[in-house]
Protein backbone atom coordinates (compact mmCIF):
# COMPACT_ATOMS: atom_id res chain seq x y z
CA UNK A 1 0.00 0.00 0.00
CA UNK A 2 1.59 3.25 -1.10
CA UNK A 3 1.03 6.81 0.06
CA UNK A 4 -1.78 7.50 -2.39
CA UNK A 5 -3.63 4.39 -1.18
CA UNK A 6 -3.99 5.89 2.31
CA UNK A 7 -6.14 8.63 0.87
CA UNK A 8 -8.63 6.00 -0.27
CA UNK A 9 -9.05 4.09 3.00
CA UNK A 10 -12.17 5.89 4.20
CA UNK A 11 -13.67 5.81 0.72
CA UNK A 12 -13.07 2.05 0.44
CA UNK A 13 -14.78 1.53 3.76
CA UNK A 14 -17.70 3.68 2.60
CA UNK A 15 -17.88 1.78 -0.69
CA UNK A 16 -18.09 -1.50 1.22
CA UNK A 17 -21.23 -0.12 2.88
CA UNK A 18 -22.61 1.22 -0.44
CA UNK A 19 -22.18 4.62 1.09
CA UNK A 20 -19.80 6.32 -1.26
CA UNK A 21 -21.00 9.63 -2.68
CA UNK A 22 -21.49 9.75 -6.41
CA UNK A 23 -18.79 12.40 -6.88
CA UNK A 24 -16.02 10.27 -5.33
CA UNK A 25 -17.09 6.89 -6.74
CA UNK A 26 -15.38 7.08 -10.18
CA UNK A 27 -11.97 7.97 -8.72
CA UNK A 28 -12.20 5.22 -6.08
CA UNK A 29 -13.28 2.61 -8.58
CA UNK A 30 -10.47 3.63 -10.92
CA UNK A 31 -7.98 3.24 -8.08
CA UNK A 32 -9.38 -0.17 -7.16
CA UNK A 33 -9.04 -1.30 -10.75
CA UNK A 34 -5.31 -0.53 -10.76
CA UNK A 35 -4.38 -1.38 -7.14
CA UNK A 36 -4.79 -5.07 -6.25
CA UNK A 37 -3.97 -4.44 -2.60
CA UNK A 38 -6.74 -1.87 -2.15
CA UNK A 39 -9.10 -4.03 -4.16
CA UNK A 40 -8.38 -6.95 -1.82
CA UNK A 41 -8.99 -4.65 1.15
CA UNK A 42 -12.31 -3.56 -0.35
CA UNK A 43 -13.38 -7.16 -1.00
CA UNK A 44 -12.41 -8.12 2.57
CA UNK A 45 -14.42 -5.29 4.04
CA UNK A 46 -17.46 -6.07 1.95
CA UNK A 47 -17.25 -9.76 2.82
CA UNK A 48 -16.97 -8.87 6.49
CA UNK A 49 -20.16 -6.77 6.33
CA UNK A 50 -22.01 -9.53 4.47
CA UNK A 51 -20.72 -12.12 6.90
CA UNK A 52 -21.81 -10.08 9.92
CA UNK A 53 -25.30 -9.52 8.53
CA UNK A 54 -25.72 -13.15 7.51
CA UNK A 55 -24.42 -14.42 10.83
CA UNK A 56 -26.67 -12.23 12.92
CA UNK A 57 -30.06 -11.83 11.26
CA UNK A 58 -32.62 -9.44 12.66
CA UNK A 59 -34.88 -10.85 15.35
CA UNK A 60 -38.61 -10.33 15.63
CA UNK A 61 -39.51 -8.28 18.68
CA UNK A 62 -41.92 -9.86 21.11
CA UNK A 63 -45.59 -8.81 20.76
CA UNK A 64 -45.55 -8.29 24.52
CA UNK A 65 -43.60 -5.07 24.02
CA UNK A 66 -46.64 -3.36 22.52
CA UNK A 67 -48.93 -4.79 25.19
CA UNK A 68 -46.67 -3.35 27.87
CA UNK A 69 -46.53 0.01 26.12
CA UNK A 70 -50.28 0.12 25.65
CA UNK A 71 -50.89 -0.61 29.32
CA UNK A 72 -48.78 2.43 30.23
CA UNK A 73 -50.26 4.90 27.77
CA UNK A 74 -52.45 7.58 29.35
CA UNK A 75 -56.18 7.19 28.69
CA UNK A 76 -57.18 10.09 26.43
CA UNK A 77 -59.73 12.54 27.86
CA UNK A 78 -62.17 13.53 25.16
CA UNK A 79 -64.09 16.77 25.09
CA UNK A 80 -67.89 16.74 24.65
CA UNK A 81 -67.54 17.52 20.95
CA UNK A 82 -64.94 14.79 20.46
CA UNK A 83 -67.21 12.31 22.22
CA UNK A 84 -70.13 13.40 20.05
CA UNK A 85 -67.91 13.16 16.99
CA UNK A 86 -66.68 9.69 17.85
CA UNK A 87 -70.24 8.65 18.63
CA UNK A 88 -71.38 9.85 15.23
CA UNK A 89 -68.43 8.16 13.56
CA UNK A 90 -69.32 4.93 15.33
CA UNK A 91 -72.94 5.34 14.26
CA UNK A 92 -71.85 5.71 10.66
CA UNK A 93 -69.62 2.66 10.84
CA UNK A 94 -71.81 0.36 12.89
CA UNK A 95 -75.59 0.16 12.16
CA UNK A 96 -76.20 -1.38 15.59
CA UNK A 97 -75.11 1.88 17.21
CA UNK A 98 -77.65 3.75 15.11
CA UNK A 99 -80.46 1.43 16.20
CA UNK A 100 -79.49 1.76 19.84
CA UNK A 101 -79.28 5.55 19.56
CA UNK A 102 -82.66 5.74 17.80
CA UNK A 103 -84.21 3.54 20.49
CA UNK A 104 -82.79 5.77 23.22
CA UNK A 105 -84.14 8.92 21.55
CA UNK A 106 -87.57 7.33 21.13
CA UNK A 107 -87.52 6.23 24.75
CA UNK A 108 -86.61 9.74 25.86
CA UNK A 109 -89.47 11.27 23.85
CA UNK A 110 -92.00 8.77 25.17
CA UNK A 111 -90.87 9.12 28.78
CA UNK A 112 -90.93 12.93 28.36
CA UNK A 113 -94.61 12.82 27.27
CA UNK A 114 -95.49 10.49 30.11
CA UNK A 115 -93.84 12.79 32.67
CA UNK A 116 -95.71 15.75 31.14
CA UNK A 117 -99.00 13.96 31.65
CA UNK A 118 -98.15 13.19 35.28
CA UNK A 119 -97.34 16.85 35.86
CA UNK A 120 -100.61 17.93 34.21
CA UNK A 121 -102.58 15.65 36.51
CA UNK A 122 -101.22 17.34 39.64
CA UNK A 123 -102.83 20.67 40.72
CA UNK A 124 -100.52 23.57 40.22
CA UNK A 125 -99.41 25.25 43.46
CA UNK A 126 -101.14 28.57 43.98
CA UNK A 127 -98.86 31.50 43.38
CA UNK A 128 -99.78 34.94 44.61
CA UNK A 129 -98.71 38.10 42.94
CA UNK A 130 -96.87 40.26 45.40
CA UNK A 131 -99.70 42.80 45.61
CA UNK A 132 -102.38 40.11 46.16
CA UNK A 133 -100.62 38.32 48.95
CA UNK A 134 -103.09 38.64 51.86
CA UNK A 135 -100.37 38.70 54.43
CA UNK A 136 -98.53 41.56 52.78
CA UNK A 137 -101.76 43.47 52.17
CA UNK A 138 -102.60 43.11 55.83
CA UNK A 139 -99.15 44.21 56.83
CA UNK A 140 -99.33 47.34 54.66
CA UNK A 141 -102.90 48.41 55.42
CA UNK A 142 -103.18 47.72 59.08
CA UNK A 143 -101.30 48.67 62.16
CA UNK A 144 -98.52 46.50 63.37
CA UNK A 145 -100.31 44.66 66.21
CA UNK A 146 -103.47 43.96 64.15
CA UNK A 147 -101.37 42.68 61.27
CA UNK A 148 -99.83 40.31 63.70
CA UNK A 149 -103.27 39.21 64.67
CA UNK A 150 -104.28 38.71 61.05
CA UNK A 151 -101.31 36.60 60.42
CA UNK A 152 -101.92 34.65 63.54
CA UNK A 153 -105.54 34.08 62.43
CA UNK A 154 -104.35 32.85 59.06
CA UNK A 155 -102.24 30.26 60.80
CA UNK A 156 -98.96 32.00 60.01
CA UNK A 157 -96.21 32.69 62.49
CA UNK A 158 -96.67 36.47 63.04
CA UNK A 159 -93.08 36.91 64.25
CA UNK A 160 -91.52 35.80 61.05
CA UNK A 161 -90.74 38.95 59.09
CA UNK A 162 -91.02 39.04 55.38
CA UNK A 163 -87.79 40.51 54.14
CA UNK A 164 -87.97 43.95 52.56
CA UNK A 165 -91.66 44.53 53.10
CA UNK A 166 -91.64 46.99 55.97
CA UNK B 1 -36.70 3.24 6.91
CA UNK B 2 -39.32 0.78 5.82
CA UNK B 3 -39.37 1.05 2.06
CA UNK B 4 -43.13 0.76 1.73
CA UNK B 5 -43.78 4.23 3.09
CA UNK B 6 -42.74 7.56 1.60
CA UNK B 7 -41.37 10.44 3.70
CA UNK B 8 -44.57 12.41 3.07
CA UNK B 9 -46.76 9.54 4.20
CA UNK B 10 -44.61 9.13 7.28
CA UNK B 11 -44.87 12.86 8.04
CA UNK B 12 -48.66 12.60 7.73
CA UNK B 13 -48.76 9.70 10.20
CA UNK B 14 -46.51 11.62 12.59
CA UNK B 15 -48.79 14.66 12.31
CA UNK B 16 -51.86 12.61 13.21
CA UNK B 17 -49.98 10.97 16.08
CA UNK B 18 -49.03 14.45 17.32
CA UNK B 19 -52.71 15.34 17.26
CA UNK B 20 -53.39 12.43 19.58
CA UNK B 21 -54.35 9.63 17.21
CA UNK B 22 -53.69 6.35 19.01
CA UNK B 23 -54.04 4.40 15.76
CA UNK B 24 -51.30 6.45 14.12
CA UNK B 25 -48.99 6.09 17.09
CA UNK B 26 -49.49 2.35 16.79
CA UNK B 27 -48.75 2.61 13.07
CA UNK B 28 -45.45 4.32 13.88
CA UNK B 29 -44.66 1.57 16.35
CA UNK B 30 -45.38 -1.11 13.76
CA UNK B 31 -43.24 0.65 11.18
CA UNK B 32 -40.17 1.01 13.35
CA UNK B 33 -40.26 -1.48 16.20
CA UNK B 34 -38.25 -4.21 14.49
CA UNK B 35 -35.43 -1.90 13.45
CA UNK B 36 -35.30 -0.11 16.78
CA UNK B 37 -35.41 -3.37 18.73
CA UNK B 38 -32.55 -4.86 16.70
CA UNK B 39 -30.55 -1.65 16.91
CA UNK B 40 -30.88 -1.65 20.69
CA UNK B 41 -30.22 -5.39 20.91
CA UNK B 42 -26.92 -5.05 19.10
CA UNK B 43 -25.85 -2.16 21.26
CA UNK B 44 -26.82 -3.68 24.58
CA UNK B 45 -26.45 -7.42 23.90
CA UNK B 46 -29.34 -8.64 26.04
CA UNK B 47 -32.73 -9.59 24.69
CA UNK B 48 -34.51 -8.70 27.91
CA UNK B 49 -32.86 -5.28 28.17
CA UNK B 50 -33.56 -4.66 24.49
CA UNK B 51 -37.27 -5.31 25.05
CA UNK B 52 -37.35 -2.99 28.06
CA UNK B 53 -35.48 -0.24 26.26
CA UNK B 54 -37.63 -0.57 23.14
CA UNK B 55 -40.65 -0.14 25.37
CA UNK B 56 -39.13 2.92 27.08
CA UNK B 57 -38.15 4.39 23.71
CA UNK B 58 -41.68 4.26 22.35
CA UNK B 59 -43.18 5.52 25.59
CA UNK B 60 -40.86 8.49 25.39
CA UNK B 61 -41.83 9.00 21.76
CA UNK B 62 -45.47 9.08 22.86
CA UNK B 63 -44.74 11.63 25.58
CA UNK B 64 -42.55 13.89 23.46
CA UNK B 65 -43.92 13.60 19.95
CA UNK B 66 -45.80 16.89 20.16
CA UNK B 67 -42.47 18.67 20.60
CA UNK B 68 -41.11 17.37 17.30
CA UNK B 69 -41.28 20.29 14.86
CA UNK B 70 -39.87 18.82 11.66
CA UNK B 71 -41.96 15.71 11.11
CA UNK B 72 -39.67 14.50 8.34
CA UNK B 73 -36.94 14.14 10.97
CA UNK B 74 -39.01 11.64 12.92
CA UNK B 75 -36.83 8.67 12.06
CA UNK B 76 -33.59 10.29 13.24
CA UNK B 77 -35.33 11.62 16.32
CA UNK B 78 -36.58 8.12 17.13
CA UNK B 79 -33.11 6.60 16.77
CA UNK B 80 -31.65 9.35 18.93
CA UNK B 81 -34.14 8.52 21.67
CA UNK B 82 -33.33 4.81 21.40
CA UNK B 83 -29.61 5.53 21.51
CA UNK B 84 -30.00 7.78 24.55
CA UNK B 85 -32.00 5.10 26.32
CA UNK B 86 -29.20 2.60 25.68
CA UNK B 87 -26.54 5.01 26.89
CA UNK B 88 -28.51 5.78 30.03
CA UNK B 89 -28.90 2.08 30.70
CA UNK B 90 -25.20 1.46 30.11
CA UNK B 91 -24.33 4.29 32.47
CA UNK B 92 -26.70 2.97 35.10
CA UNK B 93 -25.27 -0.51 34.97
CA UNK B 94 -21.73 0.76 34.45
CA UNK B 95 -21.33 -1.50 31.50
CA UNK B 96 -19.46 1.15 29.58
CA UNK B 97 -16.36 0.46 31.62
CA UNK B 98 -16.94 -3.25 31.70
CA UNK B 99 -16.82 -4.06 28.02
CA UNK B 100 -15.61 -7.60 27.80
CA UNK B 101 -12.97 -8.39 25.28
CA UNK B 102 -13.14 -12.12 25.62
CA UNK B 103 -16.90 -12.31 25.41
CA UNK B 104 -17.17 -14.67 28.32
CA UNK B 105 -19.50 -12.51 30.34
CA UNK B 106 -22.84 -10.87 29.75
CA UNK B 107 -26.20 -12.23 28.67
CA UNK B 108 -26.14 -14.18 25.47
CA UNK B 109 -29.75 -15.28 25.43
CA UNK B 110 -30.47 -13.64 22.10
CA UNK B 111 -27.89 -15.83 20.42
CA UNK B 112 -30.64 -18.34 19.94
CA UNK B 113 -31.88 -16.30 17.04
CA UNK B 114 -33.50 -19.30 15.45
CA UNK B 115 -35.35 -20.45 18.49
CA UNK B 116 -38.54 -20.82 16.44
CA UNK B 117 -36.79 -22.87 13.80
CA UNK B 118 -35.85 -26.47 13.98
CA UNK B 119 -32.16 -26.75 13.22
CA UNK B 120 -30.03 -29.78 13.58
CA UNK B 121 -27.77 -29.63 16.64
CA UNK B 122 -24.63 -28.97 14.65
CA UNK B 123 -26.14 -26.04 12.76
CA UNK B 124 -27.59 -24.65 15.95
CA UNK B 125 -24.19 -24.84 17.57
CA UNK B 126 -22.50 -23.12 14.61
CA UNK B 127 -25.16 -20.44 14.46
CA UNK B 128 -24.77 -19.73 18.15
CA UNK B 129 -21.03 -19.71 17.89
CA UNK B 130 -21.14 -17.30 14.97
CA UNK B 131 -23.51 -15.04 16.83
CA UNK B 132 -21.27 -15.13 19.84
CA UNK B 133 -18.28 -14.10 17.77
CA UNK B 134 -20.26 -11.20 16.31
CA UNK B 135 -21.49 -10.14 19.71
CA UNK B 136 -17.98 -10.26 21.12
CA UNK B 137 -16.72 -8.28 18.16
CA UNK B 138 -19.39 -5.64 18.81
CA UNK B 139 -18.60 -5.64 22.50
CA UNK B 140 -14.99 -4.97 21.72
CA UNK B 141 -16.00 -1.63 20.24
CA UNK B 142 -16.40 1.48 22.36
CA UNK B 143 -19.98 2.80 22.37
CA UNK B 144 -18.87 5.65 20.10
CA UNK B 145 -17.78 3.18 17.43
CA UNK B 146 -20.43 0.60 18.13
CA UNK B 147 -23.51 2.68 17.35
CA UNK B 148 -22.20 4.03 14.04
CA UNK B 149 -20.97 0.60 13.02
CA UNK B 150 -24.31 -1.06 13.84
CA UNK B 151 -26.21 1.63 11.97
CA UNK B 152 -23.96 1.35 8.91
CA UNK B 153 -23.49 -2.40 8.68
CA UNK B 154 -26.57 -3.98 10.28
CA UNK B 155 -29.15 -1.26 9.63
CA UNK B 156 -27.60 -0.32 6.26
CA UNK B 157 -28.11 3.37 6.82
CA UNK B 158 -26.55 6.13 4.80
CA UNK B 159 -23.63 7.87 6.48
CA UNK B 160 -25.46 11.20 6.24
CA UNK B 161 -28.38 9.74 8.18
CA UNK B 162 -26.03 8.26 10.77
CA UNK B 163 -24.39 11.63 11.19
CA UNK B 164 -27.82 13.17 11.92
CA UNK B 165 -28.58 10.49 14.50
CA UNK B 166 -25.32 10.61 16.39
CA UNK B 167 -24.85 14.36 16.00
CA UNK B 168 -21.32 14.14 14.65
CA UNK B 169 -19.83 15.34 11.38
CA UNK B 170 -19.91 13.17 8.30
CA UNK B 171 -16.12 12.88 8.32
CA UNK B 172 -16.15 11.80 11.96
CA UNK B 173 -18.77 9.16 11.18
CA UNK B 174 -16.77 7.84 8.20
CA UNK B 175 -13.60 7.66 10.28
CA UNK B 176 -15.32 5.94 13.20
CA UNK B 177 -16.91 3.33 10.94
CA UNK B 178 -13.59 2.66 9.27
CA UNK B 179 -11.84 2.22 12.63
CA UNK B 180 -14.67 0.09 13.98
CA UNK B 181 -14.41 -2.13 10.94
CA UNK B 182 -10.70 -2.69 11.56
CA UNK B 183 -11.36 -3.70 15.18
CA UNK B 184 -14.16 -6.07 14.20
CA UNK B 185 -12.06 -7.54 11.42
CA UNK B 186 -9.22 -8.26 13.84
CA UNK B 187 -11.64 -9.91 16.20
CA UNK B 188 -13.13 -12.10 13.52
CA UNK B 189 -9.66 -12.97 12.18
CA UNK B 190 -8.59 -14.08 15.64
CA UNK B 191 -11.66 -16.28 15.84
CA UNK B 192 -11.04 -17.72 12.38
CA UNK B 193 -7.39 -18.34 13.29
CA UNK B 194 -8.45 -20.23 16.40
CA UNK B 195 -10.84 -22.33 14.34
CA UNK B 196 -8.13 -23.46 11.93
Amino acid sequence: MNHSCRGFLLAISALADDNLDAASAPAVRAHLAECPECNRLFEEQRELSDWLRAGSPELEPSPEIWMRIESRLPVPRLSLWERLGSGLAAAVRFPEVRYVAASLVLLAILSGGFMGRIQEAQPAPRVYAKAENPFLVALKQETFPSSLAVRAEMGENPFVMIRGER
Amino acid sequence: MPSEISPDELAAIVKRAQEGSAADFHALYELFVKRIYNFILRLIGSKEDAEDLTQETFLKVHREIKKLRDRKQFRYWLYRIARNEVYQKLRRTKKVSEISLDGEEGPLDWLLADEGMELDPERTFLSQELNQVILCALRSLTPKYRDVFVLAVFQKMKYVEISRIVGRSLLSVKTDIYRARLVVKDHVKTYMGRKR
